[in-house]
């Protein structure tokens, strides 16, 4: 019986489910009701322990953490056994309503309040079309959930966790977060970071730090969602942000990371910490360009290329060269670049230059200011290329 | 050639939004395409009956702009007792959005007078039939598909990495819209995707339309048919209506 053959396309089952192969060594298409047990065993008696630390993501009326006179270990063993039965009742299943998430089990109705993000008191967070709140589980979704913390990235109440339907980068991820979080169980404080207020920026920078040592680039098409959320309807930064980041940024932080820029990266990246906030990665995260922050060419390129624009890092890495010729002549020229208020003045700033120094080829700085949407790139152009005179000035 | 005839209909609304179903509280996330159930409510809206996929194959292709999120403050009510207290709520629209629905001849025609207001989402998004053409779609066996979505199940191999989202292909009519047929669908955006046997093509946008299938049998209502009494008087009233203030 295959459990998890495929994503279901709920972030929260799909992410449970790659935690759990993690756990166990294997992939989620190879999980059994052997390794469910298994895992239920093994790390659900540690949950009322981290109480604190998963508080972001199961409200305090989960099954295993609400508030009951019955003893904690008693509430663990009474959930536990539920669990076991419906591991059980996954080889013979049989039901009236099919899974809400995967749509192939029956299942069983179940509150909302098994669910990560749910909300207690009149409202609900999962399936709101319920009036009770309520929606049909089977065995293997239900299970997938509870390892929903083994999936993200935690600082504080904030949680990161990426949806996307690449299974290499699901695996790389969850791989990371699960030995991380197995690392930490024994020191739950270890979770707890200070400065309540830039949690959701430090666990941005923790997400790159962990992007860029996966060994494989994403493919171009790859889309991935980062669902940043924290359970506490009071946090300054929102309950719930997605951030659409496209795959470039991802390939762009694990080929900077390679041995020839890595030095270089390390640098840039540790050189905009400001009080847990790091703009490089902030910027990327949120599809910002970062060319001004790049300390090198080498990076520049790099990152150039990744978002296809290599043809123009050629052409403006040939003209920013002959620019720094002009620039010791004359450097009133390289001002009057930089600022530039409109098109015409950046045009006519490039014409000066030409007039200087005639290695600029006049049919290159025609495709650099005269190509079709010339009017919109050009202040993108200029940007590009006062930041590869400084990168110059500074390397001379 | 096969070709297959239908009708397209475009719609345009300066926004939309088609909320994500996990997430009600706070903040409401859309979807970036409109679900099928979505789709179809909006042809039962001018219909004036439901229409589901029992009754009627549909493409649908939907395009917008920009992502933006509109903060509301709304007064909770207080159970057990407690006050009421003010609470936020987030919800995420879609700008200039242009929704193309490929249906049967017949449903397409309803367009010219809907029977209830046409919106893309919540109430106030009022749509705007734009474009009412009857067409012809050609099989091709080099078909893009994009800007639609498309069902995971048995297309894994050649969908790509595009985002998945659990979405049933029709609800119930009972209280709690039970959600029937669910299954991932990818959302196909920023990436077209290429069948490997070919597909159907809107050669007049050269764009291709992916065709979700009419479901065999009937939709399993849950409730019994309202029979209207069409020979209906209504009463003379003759008492005096007793004054409010």
């Amino acid at each position: 019986m295959n459990l998890y053959a495929g994503h279901v396309g709920n972030v929260f089952v799909d992410a449970g489910a790659y935690a759990m192969a993690a756990l166990r060594g294997v992939l989620p298409a190879a999980l059994t009701a052997a390794d469910l047990t298994a895992l239920v065993n093994a790390h659900l008696p540690q949950y009322p322990k981290w109480d604190k630390s998963f508080a972001g993501i199961f409200t305090s009326n989960h099954p295993l953490r609400r508030n009951k006179k019955e003893a904690e270990r008693e509430r663990v063993k009474t959930w536990m056994q539920h669990l076991h039965a419906e591991i059980h009742a996954l080889e013979n299943s049989q039901g009236t309503e099919m899974c809400y998430t995967c749509g192939t089990r029956h299942g069983t109705p179940y509150l909302s309040n098994v669910m990560p993000l749910s909300a207690t008191g009149p409202m609900r967070n999962f399936c709101p079309n319920h009036q009770e709140g309520s929606a049909v589980l089977c065995g293997a979704c239900l299970i997938a959930v509870h390892f929903v913390p083994y999936a993200a990235i935690r600082f504080g109440n904030s949680h990161l966790l990426p949806h996307t339907a690449n299974s290499e980068f699901m695996q790389a991820w969850t791989h990371q977060t699960a030995m991380n979080v197995q690392h930490l169980a024994d020191t739950p404080s270890a979770f707890q970071v200070d400065g309540a207020n830039k949690e959701p920026l430090k666990s941005v920078s923790a997400m790159f730090n962990i992007v860029k040592d996966f060994e494989r680039r994403l493919r171009a098409h790859d889309e991935v969602w980062l669902y940043h959320f924290n359970n506490n309807p009071q946090h300054a930064q929102g309950r719930l942000t997605i951030h659409h980041v496209p795959a470039a940024a991802f390939n762009f932080v694990i080929t900077a990371a390679t041995p020839d820029t890595e030095a270089d990266f390390h640098d840039t990246v540790n050189s905009h910490w400001r009080d847990g906030y790091n703009a490089v990665y902030a910027n990327l995260l949120k599809n910002f360009s970062i060319e001004h922050l790049l300390k090198t060419w080498a990076l520049a390129r790099k990152y150039m290329e990744e978002f296809n624009m290599s043809e123009r890092a050629l052409m403006l890495e040939s003209i920013a060269a002959k620019l720094r010729v002009v620039q010791e002549h004359d450097a009133r020229i390289i001002q009057q670049l930089q600022h530039a208020n409109n098109f015409s003045e950046f045009d006519n700033a490039i014409a000066a230059a030409a007039a200087v120094n005639r290695d600029i080829d006049f049919a290159t700085i025609d495709m650099l200011c005269l190509c079709p949407d010339a009017t919109l790139q050009w202040k993108s152009n200029r940007r590009w290329l006062c930041h590869l005179l400084r990168i110059e000035v500074e390397a001379a | 050639m096969k070709t297959h005839n239908l009708t397209r209909v475009e719609l345009q609304g300066a926004t939309a939004s088609f909320r994500l179903p996990l997430f009600s509280l706070y903040e409401q996330p859309t979807l970036p395409i409109p679900p099928i159930t979505t789709a179809l409510g909006i042809v039962s809206a001018a219909v004036g009956n439901r229409v589901t996929l029992h009754d009627t194959e549909v493409g649908i292709t939907f395009t917008s702009e920009e992502r933006f999120r509109n903060m509301s403050r709304y007064l909770e009510s207080g159970g057990g007792g407690h006050p009421p207290k003010w609470n936020r709520l987030y919800r995420h629209h879609l700008s200039n959005a242009v929704l193309t629905l490929y249906l049967p001849n017949a449903l397409g025609q309803a367009f010219y007078r809907p029977q209830y207001p046409l919106s893309l989402g919540t109430s106030p998004e009022l749509a705007k039939v734009t474009a009412i053409e009857a067409i012809e779609l050609q099989w091709h066996d080099d078909v893009t598909y994009r800007d639609t979505l498309i069902p995971v199940r048995g297309n894994e191999a050649w969908l790509g990495g595009a985002i998945r989202h659990a979405l049933p292909a029709f609800q119930l009519d009972d209280k709690a819209r039970t959600w029937c047929n669910v299954q991932p669908y990818a959302f196909i955006t920023h990436h077209p995707v290429a069948p490997p046997h070919g597909g159907w093509m809107d050669a007049e946008r050269e764009a291709g339309v992916y065709l979700h299938k009419q479901l065999e049998g009937e939709y399993p209502t849950t409730h019994r048919p309202i029979v209207i009494d069409k020979d209906y008087v209504i009463p003379t009233v003759t008492s005096v209506q007793e004054l409010m203030f």
